[in-house]
């Protein structure tokens, strides 16, 4: 080696087949990617366990002879759902003073638990901790023969939060709205409430500052607030605690009630937004628009109808003032038919749809949603005409299961679909005379999805016309939740 | 036998001449003084003709001579009794002491006769005798006047009753050895005189001193027989000391007259005569005798602190010999120590010494030497030790000359002659301006990165607040996980480079000329041009800016910068064949043990190819001999010394592609690009890669070179290993930046190797060559003066948090700060900041996924939008402050501001901040600490005998005093 070293051709030949060599391996192999994280980092994103539940169940103000009632249930997870450990304690459903005793409870995953039903209705919660807490759903309704409650409000009972957003509501004479919060936690909470209307931003010091007591509610009276100020727009805001915020909005045209409902919470302005669920038949269907920015946005509007997306003739594009809201009427370009709306704006917007029998006796009002991300659970009253699952994928073809359960988690229903991209399918679910409950599961592609009750097409004389509206969002247990990260540098810059 | 003088000498009869011819300046009666010289020989043929010679010149002349021999092989008994005037010789046996051995000379011949007050040469009585006795050594030769000196003295202070003379080397030199002697409280004989103090006239007072050598002591009869002459417990070493302190005790004045002048050989001292009639080691013998001195005479109030003092010294000096590999001296130290206080003859010596007391202690307090002198000295002598035996470090047998002398003589020679003489040196070393320009130049290059606050950057850290923090951190890990080992090799070094910030600033900033000076050091070895010397240690130190360890903050390569030539150094000791017996050296290996340690603790995967390196050379090439034992040796011990961390990196290789200071440096490397591959410059170095091709280019040429391959291939195989190590590191995910660096190191080597070879070439190739690679380092430095600040290393505040905030975390409050960063779409990053926030190691040493948990469960949670009861539990955690710096995600700050139990608090603009409600809840923290007492114990003890066995011997030094009169051995 060493006498072959010592012939200086040699030498640098030897180097410089080495190196060239050594280059050519770095050539081939490519680097892998360095891996530069932390130490400690999880690879696995943290899930949360669920393991405790409070939801905020309104109920309508004393008017009429009403039947309200609330159904829970605590769902059939899909296999592998961790849930919290432990035995499983029943969840309540109580008012909301600690002292009251429950009217009703949660016994057991995948048995719809009901408070009798009563004409003097109060505000409940459902509470509880433990396994069953994974994926909680209820619904509060109300429905009426006559009075100024005539006709069915429908609302899923609330998760308490801190950011909520009504579209469509309104303070002017023919519309009594009221801004309902409840506080479920034993601290009080600070609300701030800020209203846009047609003619922009409202500076509403009255509407600032709000302390909703612990357990307890507190009512916000548009009327009073924003007197003669049509279509609004609500951002809820907590400062301080956490609140449930509802929307009771009693509408009449002027001498007569015109129904009640809740209005369900929009999703917080995006520059895309989905409306699920306009509910098909006659009667008016108008979209709210709300812009809360400082800048005009401007918004194109797609109908995703049964056989596909349109843009309507003349709502193309549409303009909304800065921190204004803005109607459009669209039943005359849905014509009757099932559909969905989506919105693409250069500023960040949200939406609502509100939609009348034909009528107009009875309305619902529907939020923008976000696509679902994983199962999705309803609670669906007893109701005496189909009600509607409309299930929308605004871009690509996207796919979803869904399963109906009734009151002792019999499956009633189960399937799988596509929806074509662009469409909405209205899936009818036969009229059930208990209380069901709802599973839906985005399993490929964008999906939303809402469920409608309309009256029948031809009601007989004495029926009430009830109409209502339920929103489908991811629970909880699904939600994408990215989980936290120990990462020593997260505390430098 | 009857003496002839020597030629031109006049004889006369001592019995015959009158002593009596000193004349007193002061007019007071003339004295007549009787003198009995006593010579004690031992084995002084050597010396002796000399003692003949100056006794025959000396004027006046000692009355009666008395020669003593002990015992002697050799011609001494001979020579003794040749001496002018001498009795007959008395023989003694080899083991008696000076003492005895002066007292058997007198009583065999007695004191020389008072001559005749009348007959022709008295004086009928007018004048008082006295009597003296004048104790002479065998390797001592007074001058001329020395006695007539020392008696013109007595006959002046007739007080003094013991005189001394001044010891001047042997045979004429200027230099002094003794102006009296005295010693401290602790036993330490102390001269007063420097070490090779020359004698220009400053000690020449005549004074008072507590006690003189026996070299030349001149003592009165009557003083003599009343103490009883020397104690005979003190065969030597202290024997003339407490002479002199008995004379003190006793009322009878020492003094010293510098007008006489004794020559002594120090024959003992120098070793050039065997010590000790003992077998005890001569050291021990000292410090028994210091001891025995002291306890003997010291006044009794003061006995308890002296033995405190004796104790405190025993154990200190103990400590030092432990440090100096030299067990056996502190074994000495404690025999004697013991021995003396246990044996009590010292309190015999007490109780006979009673009666001698006239003069209180406070009256002869003065001529004890202060313990600060000895305290002064120790440490003079211990830097002395220290430096002298640096010098000798790598030298390691005293035999071997270092091999390039004459070529190195050559080099330097006739450099510049008519220049003066500060640019003569100058010129003589073109390190020296080359490292002050890298050392200036370092500051210009960091001109933006002077102030206040701490160094940091994306891969570095801030440095811990104090040392403390550093000693903690270095140990404390949360349970299951290890702490790094740099940590505690950073503490060691802040502990001397003011403290971690100062340690930090050092390092990185200073890495350019302390790489330099390191390699600088390594090439000395073999490089003997001292321009291409300074060359290659100046390019070494621009490799480390080039390399981007400055600009990025990559400490880990800054350290093994450094810690490389001196590793290089170390195996180049243990490695290269020499003319001796013994191959290799332990303590080169020893230390690049430790220079391998801190290569593993630093950069794992550079310390990992140097190891491999190391232990295949060892094996194949210099086979399983000495040498090779010795690399591998060190392999081993380097792997051991940051053990704990040794098993992590085994469990965890990917740890290896890191490298120290803070967070992952896996990024660093060649990346996807062939020419930074081949040039050793990683992505993101400040200087573009093309600017390492010419210095590839002429490490390529130096390989044509005929003579001195060795060193050239050597060069080229750092290089390529550090490529083929690159390359593997790259490919597997890992950083590279330290193994770059090496192939840099090599190219540099080769050159520097070559260029010594044809530096003194005069061919217009090679010159043109040279030139080429000098022009491309001027052109590196001119680019680092400019872009050396460039680049992610900046110097801000240790933490980003709100000053109320990082005051919050220092006691008491002791609050803990919970850092969520969100990206939209993204995870939430978070970290619990207390105790100052993350800090060099706290990535390394981050809490586990276990316990983060529950800042995990409580975070996800709230990034679901909580349920209400997150404040509690972040109570319950002892979270004092939730904070998110900007950019905030509005969804998490209002369920933040939802979150009851939380209230805003003041952040900086475009962050959040909340104060959780602790009021009612007391809340314990999830992530605690383990402190790694075992491993902390075992790794100082490891590294303190590593750093022990590579440090040099330390020898035991005997102050032997000038006076000891030696004796054979046996």
């Amino acid at each position: 080696m060493s006498r072959l070293l010592s012939d200086p051709r040699l030498r640098i030949g030897a180097v410089v087949v080495a190196m060239a060599a050594l280059a050519g391996i770095g050539v081939v192999i490519h680097p892998e990617k360095a891996d530069t994280r932390a130490q400690a980092v999880v690879t696995e994103p943290a899930r949360t366990v669920v393991n405790r539940t409070a939801l905020s169940c309104p109920v309508l103000s004393a008017g009429g002879k009403m039947a309200s009632v609330v159904n829970g249930v605590s769902p059939t997870l899909p296999e592998g759902t961790p849930t919290a450990p432990g035995n499983a304690e029943p969840l309540t459903i109580a008012p909301l003073p600690t002292t009251s005793d429950p009217v009703g409870s949660l016994l057991k995953r995948g048995t719809i638990g009901s408070t009798a039903v009563v004409v003097k209705p109060e505000p409940l919660s459902i509470k509880g901790t433990g396994p069953l807490s994974a994926g909680t759903v209820g619904t509060s309704t109300t429905t009426a023969e006559e009075g100024v409650n005539r006709g069915m409000a429908s609302v899923p009972c609330q998760v308490p939060g801190s950011d909520f957003w009504f579209v469509g509501a309104s303070g002017a004479s023919d519309r009594r709205d009221v801004l309902v919060l409840t506080n479920l936690d034993s601290i009080n909470a600070e609300v701030n409430v800020s209203v846009y209307a047609r003619t922009g931003a409202q500076d509403l010091p009255a509407a600032r500052g709000i302390v909703v007591p612990a357990l307890g509610t507190f009512q916000l009276f548009l009327k009073q607030i924003a007197p003669n100020l049509r279509d609004l727009a609500l951002h809820v805001e907590s400062t301080g605690g956490r609140v449930a915020a509802a929307v009771r909005s009693n509408a009449s045209n002027g001498t007569q009630p015109s129904g009640v409902d809740w209005l369900n919470p929009s999703a917080a302005p995006a520059t895309k937004v989905f409306v699920p669920a306009v509910a098909p038949g006659g009667g008016l269907r108008i979209l709210s628009v709300a812009n809360p920015t400082d800048l005009q946005a401007t918004a194109s509007l797609t109908v995703n109808g049964p056989n596909g997306p349109f843009k309507p003739a003349g709502l193309e594009t549409v303009q909304i003032a800065a921190g204004s809201v803005k109607t459009f009427m669209l039943d005359p370009v849905l014509h009757g038919d099932a559909s969905a709306i989506t919105l693409t704006s250069d500023q960040p917007v949200t939406a609502s749809v509100r939609a009348t029998d034909a009528s107009r006796t009875e309305f619902s009002s529907l939020g923008s949603a976000e696509a679902l991300t994983g199962p999705a659970y309803l609670v669906i009253p007893a109701h005496k005409q189909p009600a509607l699952l409309q299930v929308t994928a605004p871009g690509k073809t996207g796919s979803v299961k869904f399963e109906l359960r009734d009151a002792v988690d019999r499956v009633l229903t189960t399937r799988a679909l596509d929806v074509v991209g662009g469409a909405t399918t209205p899936i009818p679910i036969p009229a059930q005379p208990r209380p069901t409950y709802l599973m839906v599961q985005q399993t490929r592609g964008t999906v939303v999805a809402g469920v409608t009750l309309m009256p029948a097409a031809k009601p007989a004389d004495d029926d009430v016309p009830q109409v209502a509206a339920w929103p489908l969002t991811t629970s909880l247990v699904f939600r994408a939740q990215l989980g936290a990260q120990p990462d020593v540098s997260a505390a430098l810059r | 036998m009857e003496q002839e003088a020597p030629a031109g000498w006049e004889f006369f009869d001592s019995v015959d001449f009158p002593t009596d011819h000193i004349d007193d300046p002061m007019g007071r009666p003339r004295v007549r003084h009787v003198v009995t010289a006593v010579v004690v020989g031992h084995e002084g043929a050597a010396w002796l003709p000399r003692l003949s010679e100056a006794l025959w010149a000396l004027n006046p002349r000692p009355d009666r001579l008395i020669a003593v021999d002990t015992g002697s092989t050799d011609e001494t008994a001979e020579l003794l009794a040749a001496m002018p005037g001498v009795e007959p010789v008395v023989s003694v046996s080899a083991r008696t002491g000076f003492g005895m051995a002066v007292a058997r000379g007198l009583e065999a011949h007695g004191f020389a006769p008072i001559p005749s007050a009348v007959g022709p040469y008295g004086d009928d009585g007018h004048m008082p005798v006295v009597e003296w006795l004048w104790l002479l050594h065998d390797d001592c030769a007074p001058a001329p006047k020395a006695l007539e000196k020392l008696l013109l003295q007595a006959t002046m202070a007739p007080n003094t009753g013991v005189w001394g003379p001044k010891l001047r080397l042997w045979p004429r030199d200027r230099e002094l050895l003794e102006v009296g002697v005295t010693t401290s409280l602790g036993g330490r004989r102390d001269t007063g005189i420097e070490n090779g103090e020359l004698d220009q006239g400053q000690h020449d007072q005549p004074r008072n001193v507590l006690a003189v050598s026996s070299a030349g002591m001149l003592v009165r009869r009557d003083v003599w027989e009343a103490l009883h002459g020397f104690d005979p417990r003190l065969p030597m070493f202290r024997d003339d000391i407490d002479f002199g302190w008995r004379a003190s005790r006793a009322g009878y004045q020492v003094g010293v007259a510098p007008d006489a002048v004794v020559y002594h050989a120090q024959a003992a001292a120098t070793g050039e005569r065997a010590l000790a009639g003992t077998r005890r080691h001569a050291y021990q013998l000292d410090r028994a005798h210091a001891y025995y001195t002291v306890l003997a005479n010291a006044p009794s109030k003061l006995l308890p602190l002296l033995i405190l003092r004796f104790l405190l010294g025993a154990v200190m000096r103990s400590v030092w010999f432990l440090l100096g590999k030299t067990p056996s001296g502190a074994v000495d130290e404690w025999t004697a120590l013991l021995g003396t206080l246990l044996a009590g003859g010292w309190t015999q010596a007490r109780k006979s010494r009673r009666s001698l007391d006239q003069v209180p202690y406070d009256d002869i307090k003065g001529l004890f030497s202060r313990s600060v002198h000895a305290l002064r000295h120790n440490l003079e002598e211990t830097t002395s030790t220290i430096s002298e035996r640096i010098r000798e470090a790598w030298a390691d047998e005293p035999e071997e000359q270092v091999v390039t002398t004459a070529r190195r003589a050559k080099s330097t020679a006739r450099v510049a002659v008519d220049q003066p003489r500060w640019r003569r040196q100058l010129i003589r070393r073109p390190f020296l301006i080359a490292w002050v320009v890298l050392a200036i130049g370092a500051f210009i290059a960091a001109r933006d990165l002077i102030g206040g606050g701490v160094l940091r950057s994306n891969l570095l850290l801030p440095a811990q607040e104090n040392l403390a923090a550093l000693w903690h951190a270095a140990a404390s890990a949360p349970p299951g996980v290890t702490p790094p080992a740099w940590l505690a090799q950073f503490w060691a070094f802040s502990t001397v480079m003011f403290g971690p910030t100062g340690a930090t600033n050092v390092l990185l900033l200073g890495a350019v000329p302390l790489a330099g000076l390191a390699a600088w050091a390594l090439l000395r070895a073999f490089v003997v041009d001292r321009v291409a010397r300074a060359w290659g240690a100046s390019a070494y130190g621009l490799a480390v800016f080039t390399n981007g360890a400055i600009t990025q903050g990559r400490i880990g390569t800054c350290v093994a910068a450094i810690v490389l030539p001196l590793l290089g150094a170390a195996v180049h000791t243990v490695a290269r064949r020499r003319r001796v017996v013994v191959q290799g050296s332990w303590r080169a290996a020893w230390f690049a043990g430790i220079c391998l340690a801190v290569l593993f603790a630093f950069t794992p995967a550079l310390a990992l190819l140097v190891s491999v390196i190391l232990v295949l050379g060892a094996v194949l090439g210099l086979g399983w001999r000495r040498q090779g034992r010795q690399l591998v040796f060190s392999v081993v011990l380097g792997l051991l010394l940051v053990l704990p961390w040794t098993l992590e990196l085994v469990q965890h290789p990917s740890k290896l592609g890191q490298e120290a200071g803070g967070p992952p440096t896996a990024a660093i490397g060649p990346g996807d690009s062939l020419p930074h591959l081949l040039t050793g410059t990683p992505i993101g170095a400040p200087a573009p890669w093309w600017f390492a091709v010419p210095l590839i280019l002429v490490a390529l040429v130096s390989l044509l070179r005929q003579s001195r391959q060795r060193y050239e291939l050597l060069g080229w195989f750092a290089a390529l290993a550090g490529m083929a190590g690159t390359l593997v590191a790259s490919r597997l995910g890992g950083g590279s930046g330290p193994l770059m660096f090496l192939m840099t190191a090599g190219w540099i080597i080769t050159v520097a190797v070559a260029w010594d070879s044809v530096g003194k070439s005069t061919e217009i190739i090679v010159q043109g060559v040279l030139g080429i690679v000098l022009l491309t380092t001027v052109v590196t430095a001119g680019f680092w003066l400019v872009r050396g600040v460039d680049g992610p290393l900046w110097r801000g505040p240790a933490q980003d948090l709100p000053a109320y905030l990082v005051a919050s975390q220092d006691p008491p409050d002791n609050q803990s700060i919970l850092v969520v960063r969100k990206a939209p779409e993204g995870q939430m990053r978070f970290s619990l900041v207390k105790n100052g926030g993350p800090r060099m190691g706290a990535l390394e040493a981050a809490p586990t996924a276990a316990q983060t948990k529950p800042l995990t469960d409580v975070l996800a949670t709230l990034g679901g939008g909580g349920s209400g009861e997150e404040g509690r539990q972040l109570a319950g955690l002892a979270i004092d402050y939730v904070y998110l710096p900007g950019p905030v995600d509005p969804t998490l700050q209002s369920t933040l501001d939802s979150l009851p139990g939380l209230t805003r608090a003041s952040a900086s603009d475009g962050d959040a901040s909340w104060l959780v409600d602790r009021s009612k809840i007391k809340g314990q923290t999830p992530l605690v600490d383990q402190t790694h007492t075992v491993w902390r114990i075992l790794g100082l003890i490891g590294w303190i005998l590593a750093l022990v066995f590579c440090l040099p011997t330390v020898r035991r030094t005997v102050a032997v005093p000038q006076g000891t009169h030696a004796r054979r051995d046996r």
